[in-house]
């Protein structure tokens, strides 16, 4: 191969974001069996760009697929009928979005009742935070059931770092949904690295209404609260809570006089947050379609399969609230940030 | 090994032999070929300077354009599309100093505001900055617009916001930068000019003695002879050129000649057995007699051109091979020795130098045995072999340990061939010549010792330590097949080169303190000077100062090129006023004294220039003192009855080669407490103890023996 063509087929690969050695050592497609593989997906919120991806990645490849998906609503209770249809139709392969749904579709590594989940077909998980301690997987190196996935949050170090080369704060408030597991871990990482780090963490869970759930009204109150503690940033997990009333928090902090920084996609394209470090929901289903195709088409075992992990993630700068706060990030990070505007604006 | 200049110092011959006689047609021959070589060269070398300068400082320019804008594009993002203000942002410094860290050509970067008051300002110290900053253009410049600002190519990028100068950047190229790059390239082209022409020389004065002047000299004495009617000689040459036609013309001549004589003794016998008449056959002889008295057509010699001149360019390239690494062998030692050792590093990077000395050392008396029984030629191709392969493992070494042994191994083919190349010179000279035919084995490797390091230093840079050492091993077997192809196997050894000195000649070396002083005091630390600063400590000091290995080599060059250029003066001036122990002081003190300019860098402008002043007096000292100190070892030889001088001169030149394989030992044990510098310093201290003493003791022992003598009065 002559090195420009070389060079253009990396180039391509790297775009449509293939392992290299891959695209180049196969031609994908042709020998496919004719017959498709059938897909089974369960998704939490509806389809995102996660499956997109998804799909996209399985199309490059030429592996012929089946997808049915299926939508929990935001509710656990909608798992069992749809956990019946998969065991009735058995498909090659279940997909499953988000922490709730994989626990209410695959169940956790030791329930009860094995007898109301899926435990005999192979299946991929994407979009869960903590695996491991949400009891999915035995670890990430080795599984322990025929389920796998990839991992899709940035280490807590790694989130850590990104907001001390931004500026070098000393005290960061997490506000936070202390009903929620996915929370609960993410402070309990957050209070073991904070201090080796010299960060002083703010630990602010939200009251719980009459309903025994978080209220989010009062979410003002509490920015006010971290603020007067002396916080100087604002960090936000991957809280479903949080990320439905990101507008209202957002929009506090910025009253306040405070940045904020996600650990998740949503609250950046939906709110008014200054700065994350995101996984892209795209390359991330694209890496979940790879985990699906060493499944379908290599005959892998998911058992045999780590729990996948993106290497590289975005920091995404919202530049009007950077402005607003004339909170200017360093050159260096110029460079490697994707810029966006607040929603509507 | 560095130089070797054994035996006898180069003098301007001026006795007869083979080698002077070339004065006419070489003379003019290496005029012509000077000449002609020096004015090319230079020419050459002008336009590779020029045009380098001509073609660097644009393409320097051009970077800078480069830099600058994709700094000032990435700046106008910041500041125009995100809206930055330029005295908000956090973080540039780091950013243009990573910038200047990549870009090492490029002087400083510096943003100023539309008033001209700097924001920010990377890359120069404080003072450079304020004149810098004096003649800055001003702020109505075009991008990419460039001047020259204090000695640096200034290009200038203005960047906007909504249409308005809000800073502007200055990229700065140095002058600097493209003079030191230019003066590299100078050092490297007067290299390869001297280089050049050595090698030139080497094989002019190579190819006109042993098919020219050498052959020439034997038609000579063939008609020589002839004029006295003598015709019984032959040459014995086989060339297929000119004066291989003109000798077998000539052997065919005179074969004729004998023949036609033989013939007629023939016909005379014929006549005298046909007389009965007793008187008639004297007077056929009595008429025959005077034929026999003035000629004579028998009995003459085979004629042999001197052979001394073939072991010329042979040793010459071995040599050039030996000396090819010699700017950077310990860096590579260095590169290749453990971390983990208990002895000092500084111990180690010396250790492999130090056995190859002492290889060389234990295998030259061996050697000269050798040469007695096989020839020199043999042994010459004997010391090939050893050193061919030491010089391939040296190439393909692993690790420390095995370098060691490659090491130990080029050391004995180098003592092999050294002596033996000193053995053929005696085979094929005379008492008479033997001076003049040292000459020609100090010459070759002086000249190596001129080529070798300076070329070394360039191959160093372009394809690196192991590949030299490729190259090395390649011209010691084209040494080994010119030994093999035009040497002639039929001489055999006439003299004895085993050292034949016994119990007396060390009682002699022990007992008597002038040869005692010379030897201890003079040649040994001499030779230690040369092994532990030149060879080990310069190149690792050079390297660290930061000079690259083509100047580093550069200046080894100059002891050669020192010694060579002050050795027939110096020579001339200790036989003429014959105070041999004084010059050989001289030459100690200077020697000595040229290691301390390192204590007062500054005052030479910088330690480099202190190094190279050090490497200079080292090659006049040497050249003051080694031709000296033979004649005093001979003096001191020729008042002990019964000594013979040969076997005096072999003690002294054993003992004095401790000195070798000291040197590296003493300057790695300096060198691991007081550093390089203090090293280098510490052996001039040394070296200048030992001068003290000898002083001393020559003064002392030249007071006893008046004494003695008067008593015996």
């Amino acid at each position: 191969m002559s090195r420009p063509v070389l060079l253009v087929a990396l180039i391509w690969c790297g775009v449509m974001g293939l392992p290299v050695s891959q695209g180049l050592a196969q031609t994908p497609g042709a020998s496919q069996a004719a017959t498709p593989f059938r897909i089974f997906a369960v998704v939490w919120r509806g389809e995102t760009e996660v499956e997109q991806g998804f799909r996209d990645y399985l199309t490059q490849r030429a592996i012929p697929f089946e997808m049915t998906v299926r939508n929990l609503n935001l509710d656990r209770g909608n798992a069992p009928p749809i956990v019946e249809e998969i065991k009735r139709v058995r498909p090659d392969l279940v997909y499953t979005w988000g922490t709730g749904t994989t626990s209410s579709i695959v169940g956790k590594i030791d329930t009860d009742t094995p007898a109301s989940f899926v435990r005999d077909i192979p299946a991929v998980f994407t979009l869960v935070s903590y695996p491991k301690v949400a009891n999915i997987v035995e670890s990430y190196e080795s599984t322990g059931r025929q389920v796998t996935g990839v991992a899709f949050l940035a280490p807590v170090e790694t989130q850590l770092k990104t907001i001390l080369a931004y500026r070098p704060f000393t005290t960061i408030a997490v506000i936070y949904d202390r009903t929620a597991g996915n929370s609960r871990i993410n402070v309990a990482d957050l209070r073991e690295a904070a201090p080796r780090m010299g960060i002083n963490l703010l630990e602010l869970p939200v009251p719980l209404g009459d309903n025994g759930k978080s209220d989010p009204a009062a979410l003002p109150g509490l920015v006010e609260e971290a603020k007067a503690a002396g916080a100087e940033l604002l960090y936000m997990g991957p809280d479903s809570f949080l990320t439905r009333h990101a507008e209202t928090y957002t929009g506090a902090a910025i009253a306040a006089g405070l940045p904020t920084f996600a650990s998740t996609q949503a609250p950046l394209k939906n709110s008014r947050a200054m700065f994350g470090l995101v996984t892209d929901y795209h390359t991330l289903g694209k890496l979940t379609a790879l985990q699906a195709e060493r499944i379908l088409v290599e005959r892998r075992r998911p058992e045999d399969l780590p729990v996948a992990r993106l290497a590289r993630y975005k920091l995404w700068i919202n530049m009007d609230v950077m402005r607003e706060l004339s909170l200017y990030p360093p050159m260096d990070m110029i460079a490697i940030a994707d810029f966006k505007t607040s929603p509507g604006g | 090994m560095s130089s070797r200049p054994d035996a006898v110092a180069p003098v301007p011959g001026d006795a007869k032999g083979g080698i002077t006689r070339t004065r006419g047609i070489l003379g003019r021959l290496v005029l012509l070929a000077v000449i002609v070589l020096l004015l090319g060269q230079v020419v050459v070398a002008w336009f590779a300077v020029t045009g380098f300068e001509k073609a660097l400082e644009p393409q320097l320019s051009q970077k800078a354009g480069a830099v600058g804008r994709a700094v000032s594009d990435q700046l106008a993002f910041v500041v125009d599309d995100l809206g930055i203000p330029p005295n908000e942002l956090v973080g540039v410094d780091p950013f243009l100093d990573k910038i200047l860290e990549s870009n090492a050509d490029i002087e400083y970067l510096l943003m100023l505001d539309p008033s001209s008051e700097v924001q920010f300002a990377r890359g120069l110290p404080p003072e450079s900055l304020g004149r810098v900053l004096q003649s800055l253009p001003g702020v109505g410049s075009e991008t990419g617009a460039r001047s020259e600002v204090a000695g640096f190519i200034n290009s200038v990028f203005p960047v906007e916001a909504n249409g308005r100068v809000v800073t502007v950047l200055h990229v700065g190229v140095s002058g600097e930068y493209v003079r030191g790059r230019l003066s590299e390239l100078l050092y490297e082209s007067i290299t390869v000019i001297v280089v050049s022409l050595l090698v030139t020389l080497e094989f002019l004065m190579f190819l006109v003695s042993v098919r020219v002047s050498g052959p020439l000299e034997r038609i000579e004495t063939m008609l020589t002879d002839g004029a006295r009617g003598m015709f019984g000689n032959h040459i014995a040459m086989r060339a297929r050129d000119e004066i291989g036609d003109l000798v077998t013309a000539l052997n065919r001549a005179l074969r004729g000649l004998r023949q036609r004589y033989e013939d007629f003794q023939f016909d005379v016998r014929e006549i005298k057995d046909a007389q009965i008449d007793k008187g008639i056959v004297e007077r056929i002889q009595t008429a025959c007699q005077p034929v026999e008295d003035r000629y004579s057509f028998g009995g003459g010699a085979e004629l042999r051109p001197r052979n001394a001149m073939q072991i010329r360019v042979p040793l010459f390239l071995f040599m050039f091979a030996e000396e090819l690494p010699r700017s950077f062998l310990p860096l590579f030692i260095a590169r290749l020795s453990p971390t983990d050792s208990v002895i000092s590093d500084e111990l180690l990077f010396g250790l492999p130098i130090t056995l190859f000395m002492l290889a060389g050392m234990i295998v030259v008396p061996l050697g000269g045995g050798l040469a007695d029984r096989f020839g020199a030629r043999r042994v010459f191709l004997a010391g090939v072999v050893p050193a061919t392969i030491g010089y391939f493992g040296t190439f393909v070494a692993q690790g420390y340990y095995d370098l060691v042994g490659w090491r130990i191994l080029s050391g004995i083919g180098y003592g092999l061939i050294f002596i033996s190349a000193q053995a053929w010179v005696a085979d094929n000279t005379d008492v008479r010549s033997r001076a003049q035919g040292m000459t020609v084995f100090v010459g070759g490797v002086f000249a190596a010792t001129i080529c070798g390091p300076s070329i070394g230093g360039i191959f160093a840079d372009r394809i690196g330590f192991e590949a030299t050492f490729l190259i090395s091993a390649g011209l010691a077997v084209v040494s080994g097949l010119l030994v093999y192809t035009m040497l002639d196997a039929s001489v055999k050894g006439r003299s004895t080169h085993r050292a034949t000195f016994g119990g007396q000649e060390w009682r002699a070396l022990l007992s008597d303190g002038r040869l005692f002083a010379v030897t201890v005091f003079a040649a040994i630390p001499g030779k230690l000077i040369l092994a532990g600063f030149l060879i080990y400590l310069v190149p690792l000091y050079l390297s660290d100062l930061g000079n690259r290995q083509s100047v580093i080599g550069w200046m080894i060059m100059l002891y050669g090129v020192s010694t060579l250029a002050c050795m027939p003066v110096a020579a001339r001036f200790a036989d003429r006023t014959g105070r041999h122990a004084a010059v050989v002081a001289a030459g100690g003190l200077l020697a000595g004294l040229g290691c301390l300019a390192s204590l007062s860098d500054a005052a030479f402008g910088g330690p480099s220039n202190a190094v190279v002043i050090a490497i200079v007096a080292l090659g006049f000292g040497h050249a003051l003192s080694l031709t000296s100190q033979i004649a005093i070892v001979q003096e001191v030889a020729s008042h002990h009855g019964g000594l013979g001088q040969a076997s005096v001169i072999g003690a002294y030149r054993l003992v004095e080669r401790a000195g070798m394989v000291l040197g590296p030992v003493v300057a790695g044990a300096l060198a691991a407490s007081f550093g390089y510098q203090g090293a280098i310093v510490g052996i001039g201290v040394i070296v200048l103890v030992c001068i003290a003493a000898y002083m001393l003791m020559m003064n002392l022992s030249r007071s006893t023996s008046t004494m003695r003598r008067s008593e015996i009065a």
